[in-house]
This record gives structure tokens, sequence and C-alpha cells, in this order.
């Protein structure tokens, strides 16, 4: 699970309060970014927001939430500036069309459940964070908002200004690639 | 069809359950240090290098009647240059002058680039253009490089 500590911060002091939520506020970032450094860049910039209001949170019940939505808004500007900045090379890469998996590749997959089980805990750990780097912004950045935040499809989809349609591709096509990754990676190991 | 939805949500169930099981990623043991290191850079940062929200109270109020007076400032030169400036036959004259000079500057150098068309083989010309064209590519490969260098093979 994801454990969102949520307990009131009551009159702890901001090192105990950066201490429980920063593990989830970095995991939010790396993921999102798909970036170690982008994200302590950015996990660094919430704290100082979360610091000039602290005196909000600190007796907040909601201050886990708080510092979510101000991570995701964050990660979401830095993209949405990163790629507007390389966009003319990336479209001409065909970086962000380059999808590697067509929907029918989704019935290769559908015995991924059973390859997730068979691999311990630690092993889907690692291969699920490096297969999610891999993929390109346009499906991580959907399927991390949707399986790992859990927000709903209309909301990602206002969120990231595409239609309800487009993310649907999306995440199913992000979700085949993460499949297929696994599953090749599992079969190497056998 | 309906054995490939079936297959979708079976997808989607297992990546659901996968996403929700993994811990949280650790955060780098020094990002306290470096918050309270950036805190104190920020506080001491001059009032005016900080959000205009950041101010002092005087200075908001300040900034504010600044900008206001340098609009009013800007509408009542704006109405005396058009009611003033263009009606004197002084200024309108000195206006028809500077059209004819640029006008002369464009017929001159109209004349220049038909003499130097004249006098330059067209094949001089070609190879010109073509060596731009050269120059320009390798420019975009150079950035289609240091992009996938930089960012794609992230």
């Amino acid at each position: 699970m994801n454990p969102a500590p949520e307990q009131p911060v009551g009159t702890r002091d901001f090192a105990s309060f950066m201490q429980a939520y920063q593990d989830m506020v970095f995991s939010t970032a790396v993921r999102l970014l798909g970036n170690d450094h982008q994200a302590e860049d950015i996990a660094q910039e919430v704290f100082v927001k979360a610091y000039e209001q602290f005196d909000n949170l600190r007796s907040s019940e909601s201050a886990g939430g708080w510092l979510k939505t101000v991570t995701t808004n964050l990660c979401l500007n830095y993209l949405s500036r990163y790629r507007k900045r390389w966009r003319l090379f990336s479209e001409m890469a065909g970086k962000d069309d380059d999808d590697e998996f067509d929907i029918e590749t989704v019935t290769g997959v559908v015995g991924s459940d059973v390859v997730f089980e068979e691999l311990d805990a630690d092993e889907q750990h690692q291969l699920l964070e490096a297969a999610l780097i891999k993929l390109p912004d346009h499906q991580r950045i959907p399927l991390v908002l949707y399986h790992f935040e859990g927000i709903a499809y209309d909301a990602i989809a206002a969120q990231l200004n595409v239609s309800l349609s487009k993310l649907k591709t999306d995440l199913l096509r992000g979700r085949a690639a993460l499949a297929k990754a696994m599953q090749q990676h599992a079969l190497q190991q056998v | 069809m309906k054995h490939d939805t079936q297959d979708q949500q079976t997808l989607e169930k297992a990546v659901d359950r996968l996403c929700k099981q993994q811990p949280l990623r650790k955060a780098p043991a020094d990002l306290y240090s470096r918050v309270m290191r950036e805190v104190q850079l920020r506080k001491a940062l001059p009032w005016w290098r900080k959000s205009f929200l950041h101010w002092p109270l005087m200075m908001q109020v300040a900034f504010v009647l600044a900008a206001l007076v340098t609009a009013k400032l800007a509408l009542v030169c704006t109405d005396w240059v058009s009611s003033n400036w263009f009606a004197s036959s002084k200024v309108a004259r000195e206006s028809a002058s500077l059209i004819q000079g640029a006008d002369t500057v464009i017929t001159v150098s109209h004349s220049i680039s038909s003499h130097l068309t004249e006098v330059i083989p067209m094949s001089w010309m070609y190879a010109a253009l073509a060596i731009v064209a050269v120059l320009y590519l390798v420019l975009f490969g150079v950035g289609v490089a240091t992009y996938k260098t930089l960012y794609a093979a992230r």
C-alpha cells in the first residue's frame, strides 16, 4: 500500500512534519517526473512552500492532501515548461507518439496478473519503478495519477488538458507497456 | 471485442493492485537540510527580489500609486501628441521629408541589389544559399543530438 500519513500534525515542529511526509512527496514527484534529481528539486520546493504555510499546516488534518496537490501541480508545471522547451526536438524524434504497444498488445499481456504474482515484493518494486521511468511522459503521468494517486479519469483529463478518450488510450497503452516490460524481465529470470 | 474489453479490465485490475502495493520511495537523507538552507537563502533576499505579496506594505502602496501615475501620464501624453504634434505644419513637413528619405533609401537599396545580381554569377548565389542551408541543418542536427543526449536518453 501507499501509506499516506494522515494523522493530525498537531504541535509537531517542521522537522518531524517533514519526516512524516517527505517519502510521500518524493515518491509522487519521482514517479511523475521519472527522474530522481528533478524529483529532489520539486520535493525541496514543496517543503519550502510548506514552511511558508506551516502555521496553517501544522494543525491541519488535510496537510497530506495539500502536499500531494502542490507536488502534483509543481511536477506538471515543470513537465509542461520542459516539454514546451523541447517540443520541436521531441516531435522530430517522434518521442511523444512513440507508442510501442498497440491496443491489441493488451491481449498479449493478460497473464500479467499471474506474472506479477510470481515475483517477490522487492523484485516487483524494482521492476515497476524501472519500467515506469521508461514510459513516455504522456503514458507515465496519467498512469501515476490514476493508479498511484487514485485520481478519477475526468479530473486527470481536465488537469492534463486532454480528452477523456485520449487519456483512456494512453492509460491502456501505458499499462500494456508496463506489464510487457515486467513480463519480459520475468521471462529472462526464468 | 468482448474478449478485448475483459483483457483490458483484467490488466487494469492487475496494474492497479500492483501499484497500490508498492512502498513509498525513500526521500534523500539531506532533504531537510536542503529545505532549511533554501528557506534561509530566501529569507536573506532583499524585499525587492521577493514576490510582490512579500514586499513591505509601504512599498506595495507606493508601487500601485506609481503604476497609476504612469498609466495616467501615458494617457495624457498620447492625447497631447495626437492633438498638438500632428496638427503642427512644421512637424507635417518634417514627416513628409522623412517619408521622402525612406523612399530614397528603398530606391537606392533596390538599385544596389539589382546591380549585384548582374555582377555576381548566379552559381555563386546558389552556392551561398546551399552553404547557408547546410549550416542550418548542422545546427539543427546539433540541437537534436543535444536533445537525445540530455533528455531523450535519460
